[in-house]
């Protein structure tokens, strides 16, 4: 018999336990708050889909042993209503990683109901192995991250050089950034304005760019809601969430981004979305806007809309961090996906999941904070 | 007596072709058929992925992903006999169609 089954609400404070140990504290002991944010992640919210349940291994005599998340999305498909189902979190317990655990988890979950699968964090070879083994393929663009420097001094003194330290290294950092800092700081853009993105303006955008993404997520406000109100609760770990829509003088959308500006840290892009000329437009008022909130860098993920407008805005590329795998039994959907006509971005795959971030004390704040959807 | 005979010549047959992709897909040699690939660490995770779509690539069949139990991909002799069963099985249910 199967010891792969739907992950239940009675297994998540092993799951917990598991992830603590794998990924997190390596002791089997979460904080509280842990097994109820992933209640909130796994059940307790609109995008639910119980036919795309995550996954545990539950190995006779010893429990929970494996684990692998998931997040549903529902997608169009040139207008086609589609499933995507977002891995996450793949645990497996030290003590089985040579009894197959993960292939079968991974191997389950690929063969589930939905019509598309990814992944875009950071999985060891083996995992991506076993992805391409299962006829999963890397997305090459999609695997790159941008990174772009907004304050030279205080990135490279984050980036521990050594001996720069005490007041002879501040002098050192100040200096250095006069010279240097002017050219990497943005500079504020013209003709353009930004003003706070809401769900209606979002629904509204996605729904004019129908052309240029034959697939995108079909979202509604409810669920948009959700995300929301789940990123502004850690925003004590991870910097407040800001969501701008950039316009033209004469009010059109040209794009618009999400992205969380840890102040004096490097900030994470979640969406940044435009069409054609436009998406340099908005990379310019995002790069502002973050530097302006006091982020020192700023990162995203890159897609091949965006690819040519981080030429010559001073972005580094870095193909080494990370490995942005998909899996689809369609070739036509696979084409689309991998030439970028597909808008999938960090705020629909693992990348906005805080569970490896959040300490006893946020996790004990999130969960106060109770799990109304509607609220 | 024919009908077993033919039955076990047919089993060994299937055991050498799992033990000639093992020995493709995963470079190892097997000791012997009764050789537990995962108690020696010959079959991880990776390896397993592996010779499950082997198998079914070489035999044109999927397997069923709700009966799997890890314990029939033990070693050579075992997934023989699995393999086999599900293609009686299968063989069964399209002469019944």
């Amino acid at each position: 018999m199967s010891r792969v089954r739907s992950l239940a609400r009675e297994d998540l404070p092993a799951v917990a336990s598991l992830y603590e140990l794998v990924f997190r504290s390596r002791t089997s002991d979460p904080p509280p708050g842990l097994a109820s944010y992933f209640e909130r992640l796994f059940f307790d919210h609109p995008f639910v889909d119980p036919e795309l349940p995550a996954l545990v291994y539950d190995e006779p005599g010893e429990g929970i042993v494996g684990f692998i998340a998931s997040y549903p999305r529902p997608f169009v498909y040139r207008e086609r209503s589609l499933r995507m189902g977002g891995t996450g979190q793949f645990v497996t317990h030290p003590n089985v990683r040579s009894r197959g655990v993960g292939a079968l988890l991974l191997r389950s979950y690929l063969a589930g109901a939905q019509d598309f699968t990814i992944t875009d964090g950071r999985p060891p070879h083996i995992v991506r192995a076993m992805w391409e083994r299962l006829g999963g393929v890397v997305n090459p663009v999609a695997s790159i991250e941008w990174r772009r420097v907004l304050v030279a001094s205080k990135f490279l003194r984050a980036a521990h050089w050594r001996g720069w330290g005490g007041a002879r290294g501040q002098r050192a950092w100040t200096a250095l950034n006069r010279i240097v800092g002017r050219s990497v700081r943005p500079v504020p853009p013209t003709g353009t304005y930004s003003e706070p993105l809401t769900v209606d303006v979002l629904l509204e955008g996605v729904s004019l760019l129908r052309e240029v993404f034959p697939l995108r997520p079909n979202y509604d406000a409810r669920s948009l809601k959700w995300l929301f109100r789940e990123l502004d609760a850690v925003a004590p770990a991870r910097g407040p969430l800001l969501r701008q829509v950039v316009r033209s003088p004469e009010g059109r959308i040209l794009g618009w981004y999400l992205v969380l500006v840890p102040r004096g840290q490097v900030a994470n892009t979640l969406q940044l979305v435009g069409k054609g000329d436009d998406v340099g437009l908005v990379l310019d008022q995002l790069f502002h806007e973050v530097a302006e909130r006091g982020a020192i860098a700023i990162r995203g993920g890159t897609t091949p809309y965006l690819y040519p407008y981080l030429q010559g805005r001073r972005c580094v590329l870095d193909a080494t961090s990370s490995w942005a795998l998909v899996h689809t039994r369609d070739p036509a959907l696979l084409g689309t996906i991998l030439s970028g006509r597909g808008l999938i971005t960090r705020l629909d795959s693992e990348r906005w999941v805080s569970a490896h971030r959040l300490d006893a004390a946020a996790l004990a704040k999130l969960d106060t904070a109770g799990t109304n959807i509607d609220a | 007596m024919v009908a077993s005979g033919a039955d076990e010549r047919s089993r060994l047959q299937l055991e050498e072709r799992i033990q000639a992709l093992i020995r493709d897909v995963l470079q190892v040699e097997v000791p012997t058929r009764e050789t537990d690939l995962i108690a020696t660490g010959l079959l991880d995770s990776l390896g397993l992925v592996s010779l499950i779509t082997e198998i079914e690539l070489d035999l044109d069949f999927e397997l069923p992903l709700d009966e799997f139990d890890v314990d029939s991909f033990r070693n050579v002799e075992q997934i023989a006999g699995y393999v086999a069963g599900f293609l009686s099985t299968s063989d069964e249910a399209r002469s019944a169609t």
